[in-house]
């Protein structure tokens, strides 16, 4: 599978020219984009000059991790660097973007913001709301559309369709609750506050939050037959209104005076489907272009160009580089690909991480991608590379990993984003990461892993080290990481391998997006 | 800052009685020695947000009571609802907090309220108490916080060093805890001399708090492995005796198992007891729920006295808020964040009660709590700066806790 002769030219041609590549592309490219010239107006003048690109192999790991959800094959790595340079980049990219792997990944991605801090979900309405989401992604729908299917739908349904956003929110007349989440996800507002009291920081009102509620006051959604059915009825009723809460009134049962439905003050005609006005005004409105951009942005970047990404402002003006962002995504139809292209295009996120003490202050100006902990089906994916199966196929397991260890994993792993707030590491992964059966069989030097087929094709201890840095971290080892290899794999028996691949696979450099 | 007529305080007796049951332990205890110990913290925390009609505060016979009857306790004068026998047993050794009040009645605000000493604001995770905790024991043997049951609010800008170890099941193990087999001391170490250089690497002229973090919670999870202490978190070991005088359901093993861990030295131990959001069929769910509580707390009670690890073990318990004097049409309460009990004991305390509510337990009669103000005893308590000041990711200085006086005449 991996040639020596062709690892060698690779290395070659990477020792060669480590800039040259990169630093023509940018230029075709960028010259054409107000999204690029946004960008660097944000970094401001301090750090224009900052950073060299990043190696094209490491660009093509990081891209291949932000949008397939998974580090390159050792094909795809090769192949890579045996093409032209001056265009290899963004040739890689545009496959990434229309594989089915991305919409699979992106899916991934929006289930997580969709359904998070959702009431408790059957499994088969997450899976079946990503395989919708999956669909839509891999049709070029447009966001809007997409927005428009989750709010407005209407009808008998599968549960694990359009209809989990409301499923996970809106049941049990939870009127304020699937109000609250929808213009946090679609709005990127936290307004729910309002639920109870005006809002402390900005001129928004209980009753306008209620106004905003009451367009789900006609939502029901209700199971065509008892038992485990997956086949609901979501219904606009014809009669039901919003309300305002009183002081002794249980949550989510208002029983105050009759609210009419209206968008940030505008009144909703409310003869017709009042979900389906909502969406339409939520999809013409300027918040919603600028959450999308604002989250699309912090899933290649690292950080929102507002931050929490829930965190913009109900009115008021937002950086002009978010605006930027917008504008590139309403121009391209809510096409959430053609943004995604435009930003890992850009030189900011082809700025290498490695760099000096003013990494911090760049990441925040975003002339410089954040490095971030890769989301866990990401992980799970790297992992499936690393073992040598193939990471398309769900069915696929590595020889010896059950299907328990992999419901563990994504109990483990699965982050809350109900929280809000990303608490890093914790001790659960750690202990699984280290002594668990999936990483232990990712490394194993049996079978078809990455470490088993570079160990049948060097017999060299430094072409072996080269190998699966190139494989693992798509680079070339550092002279003390080279020493600590040696030392680790003195004995140069299959267990002292498999020692030096598990470190490799429990750094931050393989569980991170760098 | 009023003592209300029926509060008892028992300075001299307490601390006496405390003291004598700490001496009988072991006459060595290092509390002679230069700088006493930092204390350590059992949070036993109430889901969903108990009834204090059902619990420390019955009203029987009134309109807001219910069918609950009410108990004498130890203390003349004082009773709990019928569920708590064990606990009225030794209500004097207990902190009654009758009052507390606040302004969240959402369940996941309140639960971040009652975990962190503030209502939550976009943009800012506070810590935790157990990550506060944790934060002033480095050493802690094994982990400096350990959450028993269902998830919390977590170490926020305290970082991952101190996010607790979550234990959704005290009765099974926690899972990879061994090492494989094959995978020897020396071959973990030549991993963990590997990984040590690889994150040296990467760490290099990055933002590198994230890497620091990930070295160090990997590092923490292979001296974990390695501990001879994490015996502790076995409860196999323990006899049936023991386990049946916690009770056998999930709360009970949990109080066991902090004991288990408060005696390993782990500085904070939090067990969850969820099911008390009681809107429906409420009555005989307390019930059910405060007998579950009543026999776990009053083991746990029971060993650290007998221990002598009371006197340096802060012991709370509360939950999300108060529930509502009306009874709703479906023989529930509602949520009702203006009136809520927290219950303390050990760490010195003086035990009593403070605060009162009216006959119906409607409105606060005297000396209402606000929650700052608990925080604040808490800290005082456990010897956390309820002053610090922090600086947010986003550049906000965090204070600790928010500006209150704590409870003054139970504090020693």
């Amino acid at each position: 599978m991996l040639s020596l002769a062709l690892l060698g030219a690779c290395g070659t041609a990477r020792d060669r020219e480590p800039a040259r590549g990169h630093t023509e592309a940018p230029a075709t490219v960028v010259a054409m984009s107000p999204l690029h010239d946004a960008l660097a107006q944000h970094a401001g003048a301090q750090h224009q000059q900052a950073l060299a690109a990043a190696d094209d192999a490491l660009l093509l790991r990081r891209a291949s991790l932000d949008l397939l959800g998974r580090i390159p094959t050792a094909a795809e790595l090769d192949a890579f660097a045996a093409a032209p340079a001056s265009t290899r980049y963004q040739q890689a990219i545009d496959r990434m973007l229309a594989a089915p792997e991305h919409a699979d990944h992106l899916a991934q991605l929006w289930t997580d913001v969709l359904l998070a801090r959702a009431l408790k979900l059957p499994p088969a309405v997450e899976r079946g709301t990503h395989d919708w989401l999956a669909a839509q992604f891999a049709d070029d729908r447009g966001f809007d559309q997409t927005t428009r299917d989750l709010l407005a739908v209407t009808g008998e349904v599968e549960a694990d369709g359009p209809a989990g956003f409301l499923l996970a929110h809106g049941r049990r007349r939870r009127s304020a609750a699937v109000a609250g989440e929808t213009a946090r996800v679609f709005l990127g507002t936290q307004i729910q506050c309002a639920q109870c009291h005006d809002h402390p920081d900005a001129n928004y009102s209980q009753r306008e939050f209620h106004a905003f509620a009451a367009h789900f006051a006609r939502l029901s959604i209700r199971p065509l037959e008892r038992g485990a059915s997956t086949r609901l009825r979501v219904v606009e009723n014809r009669r039901g209104q919003g309300r305002l809460p009183t002081a002794s009134d249980p949550p989510d049962r208002p029983s105050g005076e009759i609210v009419m439905p209206s968008y940030f003050g505008t009144a909703t005609d409310e003869r017709g489907n009042r979900r389906e006005a909502l969406a339409e005004a939520i999809v013409a409105d300027r918040r919603f272009a600028r959450a999308i951009a604002n989250r699309s942005f912090a899933q290649l970047m690292g950080r929102g160009v507002v931050e929490p990404v829930d965190g913009l402002p109900i009115d008021g003006a937002v950086p002009p580089l978010l605006d930027a962002l917008a504008d590139t995504l309403i121009a391209g139809e809510f096409d959430l690909d053609a943004l995604l292209r435009a930003i890992v295009l850009s030189p900011a996120y082809r700025a290498s991480g490695t760099a000096d003490d003013g990494a911090e202050a760049r990441v925040a100006a975003f002339a410089q991608a954040a490095v971030r902990p890769l989301p866990d089906h990401a992980l799970l994916r790297s992992l499936a590379v690393a073992a040598g199966v193939d990471p398309d196929d769900p069915a696929s397991l590595p020889p010896g990993v059950r299907r328990r260890d992999l419901r563990e994993f994504r109990f483990v792993f699965d982050d809350d984003e109900g929280m809000e707030v990303d608490e890093g590491p914790n001790l659960p992964q750690a202990l699984l990461w280290q002594h668990g059966e999936l990483v232990a069989r990712a490394a194993s030097a049996r079978g078809d892993t990455v470490l088993a087929r570079v160990l049948r094709a060097h017999d060299d201890p430094d072409a072996r080290i080269d190998a699966l840095w190139w494989q693992l971290f798509a680079r070339s080892p550092a002279d003390r990481e080279r020493t600590a290899a040696r030392a680790t794999v003195q004995r140069d028996d299959a267990a002292s391998w498999e020692d030096l691949v598990h470190a490799m696979l429990c750094s931050s450099e393989f569980t991170t997006n760098h | 800052m009023t003592v209300t007529r029926r509060s008892f305080l028992r300075t001299g007796l307490g601390a006496a009685a405390l003291a004598s049951i700490g001496g009988s332990a072991g006459a060595s205890t290092p509390t002679a020695v230069a700088a006493p110990p930092a204390l350590a913290c059992v949070l036993l925390y109430l889901h969903g947000g108990a009834s204090q009609f059902e619990t420390f505060d019955p009203k029987p016979g009134r309109s807001t009571g219910g069918p609950t009857t009410a108990i004498d306790t130890r203390v003349p004068g004082l009773r709990f609802a019928a569920a708590l026998p064990q606990l009225a047993a030794r209500a004097d050794r207990l902190t009654l907090l009758r009052t507390v009040t606040s302004k969240e009645g959402n369940h996941d605000r309140a639960r971040y309220l009652m975990h962190t000493g503030h209502a939550p604001q976009g943009g800012v995770a506070h810590p935790s108490l157990g990550a506060l905790v944790s934060a002033l024991h480095p050493d802690a043997p094994l982990v400096g916080a350990v959450t028993i049951g269902p998830p919390v609010p977590g170490p926020g800008l305290l970082g991952p060093r101190h996010a607790a170890l979550p234990i959704r099941d005290p009765g099974r193990p926690i899972r990879n805890l061994q090492a494989p087999a094959g995978v020897d001391a020396r071959r973990s170490a030549a991993r963990a001399d590997m990984l040590a250089t690889l994150q040296q690497q990467f760490a290099q002229g990055r933002a590198h708090e994230l890497v620091d973090a990930h070295g160090e919670v990997m590092a923490r999870a292979r001296a974990l492995a390695a501990a001879p202490d994490k015996r502790a978190f076995d409860l196999s070991s323990e006899p049936a005796g023991t386990r049946a005088r916690y009770g056998d359901g999930r709360f009970g093993s949990g109080c066991l198992l902090a004991r288990r861990l408060l005696d390993a030295d782990v500085p904070f131990v939090e067990v969850g007891l969820g099911g008390w959001d009681t809107h429906e069929d409420g009555f005989s769910r307390t019930d059910a729920l405060g007998r579950e509580l009543d026999t776990g707390m009053s083991a746990l009670l029971d060993d650290l006295a007998a221990s002598g690890r009371l006197q340096q073990t802060l012991v709370v318990c509360m939950g999300d808020f108060g529930r509502t004097p009306v009874i709703n049409g479906r023989e529930g309460r509602d949520h009702h964040p203006q009136c809520a009990n927290v219950v303390l004991a050990g760490a010195g305390l003086r035990a009593a009660v403070v605060g009162e509510t009216d006959a119906d337990g409607r409105n606060i009669a005297e000396r209402p709590i606000a929650i700052e103000s608990v925080f604040r005893t808490l800290a005082q308590c456990l010897g956390i700066d309820a002053d610090e000041v922090r600086m947010a990711p986003s550049g906000r200085p965090i204070t600790t806790f928010e500006p209150a006086d704590p409870i003054a005449e139970i504090l020693a």
